[in-house]
């Protein structure tokens, strides 16, 4: 049943929890020889596995183990994973280093409202308090679930000791780490003021979670969303070319590559929602290459040329990512004047606006009830 | 003399003030304006560049206000309209005291242009066709006239007020181009603005106070102009330059 038990933590753990023992067990061989894991039932769990774990990966449906259960009182009887989870975090001990909490299913459309159709997992993890939600249904992941979970175990276990709370030169430091931003880079001091802008949690909530609260920002509010950090497709607006194009280069082009290396987000869950940029830098870095005309399109373009001829530029003023009706970030580019704003509820004030093109708004009832409205004599 | 000089934190808070505020006078496409504005105010602010550089709101996309059903008119009674804004300061970040640190402020260093034209929806064939046109500039070293002057057309030869003629130009007291977005909304919008700014929110309230400022001490400094003891007030004024200290930090 225990692959590799852990007494104290050496390195990032995960316990899997499932009602069939021979599922958890099947998971458990996806991690084979890259992390400590523990396969149990829910009724072999105990304390110290918990204390022992930096992710608990609970099957969302547990059936199987319900079906076997003697008792009758409600409130002994966690219907789901998800009520296994709040179960077993309030037995973690405030003074054990942070374990995060995660749902794997494949129905986490039940877990969602019924818009959009197709469930966001930032969204019900939120939602029902937890870290992560992963589907068992690759599709609704964005990248490999096996990875995920690797990069979020890794997370936990880089969390420090305890929140350096209340000495601020230490908790910059700290953050600085956890978000791989090289203190000697130029742009540097400009990153930390953005990230000030997205209000990480540094305070009374980290401190009292141990970090597990910065992660969750990270999660839940930073990466999802275009933030102080870009993925490769709001990086492909900015230098006005396709997205596919862009990732062709990243992969093939060595000078694309190497150009934007240093901004590429390397802190933790660094590729858990697939690549990351640091805006600051990228914005910087254009600044200079344009000779400070980084948003003049002519300057811009000429840059672009210059940095790859496989880059595919795009014939749009002024670009924006589309997201779709399933409020997915798309590949698809358009003008901001074809384009309407969304206000979905989990989208954070301090992030850049959501864009749906007009057309799948008029053609889409869930957007159109999310576009902003104005007050327009002409509407 | 040198151009003004304006802190770009202070910039920096006009702009977000100004985004929050405005946001639901103006069409969202605008929302991607004061993002670069911001931007390029951070770079400025932290870039190493020691020559001129531009501050702008594109000609090509510039911030465009919500169509007006007729609320230029205190009785809503004129006909749709919408106005734009596009700008252009030629600017030069201060060195600051020490090298790493970011630029506290810039200097005005050639033109400084605000761009503002209303357009008339024509519901007969779907266009629009450009009905009204001026410029709100702060002027330099060797421009005549008012320091601070309004400019009507004045952009090609076409008459009335072609190119070869740039006058008049009109006295004013609205220096930056977010403050010249406060004017166009408020011609646009009569009654709605004037509510709308009597909310009190933190956008409003940083607003006020960067406007209060930076009117009063250019309100203070044309008083002064025009306290003479010999010759016109009026030419006084006209001839005036300020000191490029008028908005810089204290």
């Amino acid at each position: 049943m225990v692959s590799r038990r852990k007494s104290v933590r050496t390195g990032a753990g995960i316990l899997i929890v499932d009602d069939s023992l021979e599922d958890a067990q099947s998971k458990q061989g996806l991690f084979r020889g890259r992390l400590s894991t523990v396969a149990k039932t829910p009724d072999d769990v105990t304390v110290e596995d918990l204390k022992s774990a930096d992710l608990v990966l609970i099957d969302f449906v547990l059936d199987g183990w319900l079906e076997q259960l003697a008792i009758t009182t409600i409130a002994n009887i966690p219907r789901d994973g998800r009520a296994l989870a709040a179960v077993l975090r309030s037995q973690c001990d405030p003074m054990w280093p942070p374990t995060a909490f995660a749902l794997h299913s494949a129905r986490l459309n039940q877990l969602a409202g019924v818009f959009p159709s197709r469930p966001r997992p930032h969204v019900i993890a939120r939602t029902n308090n937890l870290e992560w939600a992963f589907s068992k249904l690759a599709a609704e992941n964005s990248q490999p679930f096996e990875e995920q979970v690797i990069q979020l175990a890794a997370a936990v276990a880089e969390l420090p000791r305890s929140w350096p709370a209340g000495d601020e030169k230490r908790m910059r430091r700290t953050v600085g780490q956890l978000l791989g931003l090289e203190p000697k880079a130029d742009w540097a001091d400009r990153a930390w003021r953005t990230i000030d802008d997205c209000h990480p949690p540094l305070h009374e909530f980290s401190t009292a979670t141990h970090g597990l609260a910065f992660l969750r920002w990270l999660l839940h509010q930073v990466l999802p969303f275009p933030t102080f950090l870009w993925d490769t497709r709001q990086l492909a607006a900015r230098l006005r070319v396709t997205p596919h194009s862009l990732r062709a280069a990243l992969n093939d082009d060595q000078k694309v590559r190497r150009a934007l290396r240093p901004f590429r987000y390397a802190g933790v869950l660094s590729s858990f929602l697939g690549d990351r940029w640091w805006r600051s830098g990228i914005e910087g870095f254009l600044w200079q290459k344009t000779a400070a005309k980084s948003f003049a399109p002519d300057a811009l373009r000429d840059f672009v040329v210059r940095l790859s001829a496989s880059l595919t530029l795009l014939d749009v003023a002024q670009p924006v990512v589309v997201f779709d009706e399933y409020l997915q970030a798309s590949d698809v580019l358009i003008d901001v004047s074809e384009a309407v704003q969304l206000m979905p509820d989990d989208w954070p004030p301090f992030a850049d606006p959501a864009w749906a093109s007009k057309s799948d708004v008029t053609d889409d009832e869930g957007l159109r009830s999310l576009a902003v409205r104005r007050d327009d004599a002409e509407a | 003399m040198p151009g003004l000089i304006f802190s770009i934190k202070e910039l920096l808070d006009e702009v977000n003030s100004a985004a929050a505020m405005t946001n639901e006078f103006l069409d969202e496409s605008s929302q991607e304006a004061f993002s670069e504005l911001r931007t390029q105010l951070e770079n400025i602010r932290y870039q190493h560049i020691d020559t001129t550089v531009e501050w702008t709101v594109s000609r090509a996309r510039p911030i465009k206000t919500i169509a007006s059903s007729g609320e230029y008119e205190v009785s809503s009674q004129g006909y749709s309209v919408y106005g734009t804004l596009s700008s252009v300061w030629e600017v030069r970040r201060i060195k600051p005291t020490k090298k790493k640190e970011p630029a506290k402020q810039f200097q005005l260093t050639g033109k400084a242009s605000t761009v503002v034209k209303i357009f008339r929806s024509r519901t007969d064939d779907h266009l629009e066709e450009e009905i009204a046109m001026w410029r709100m500039e702060v002027g330099d070293d060797a421009s005549p006239g008012c320091h601070f002057h309004v400019q009507v057309l004045g952009h090609e030869e076409a008459v009335p007020f072609p190119k070869s003629l740039p006058v008049p130009r009109l006295p004013s007291v609205i220096a930056t181009p977010l403050a010249v977005l406060e004017f166009l909304i408020g011609e646009l919008f009569q009654e709605r603005w004037r509510k709308h700014v009597n909310a009190d929110t933190h956008a409003t309230q940083r607003w006020r106070s960067i406007q209060r400022d930076r009117l009063t001490k250019l309100l203070q400094w044309q008083k002064t102009q025009v306290d003479v003891k010999d010759g016109s007030p009026w030419s006084a004024l006209k001839m005036a330059k300020p000191n490029p200290e008028l908005f810089a930090l204290v």
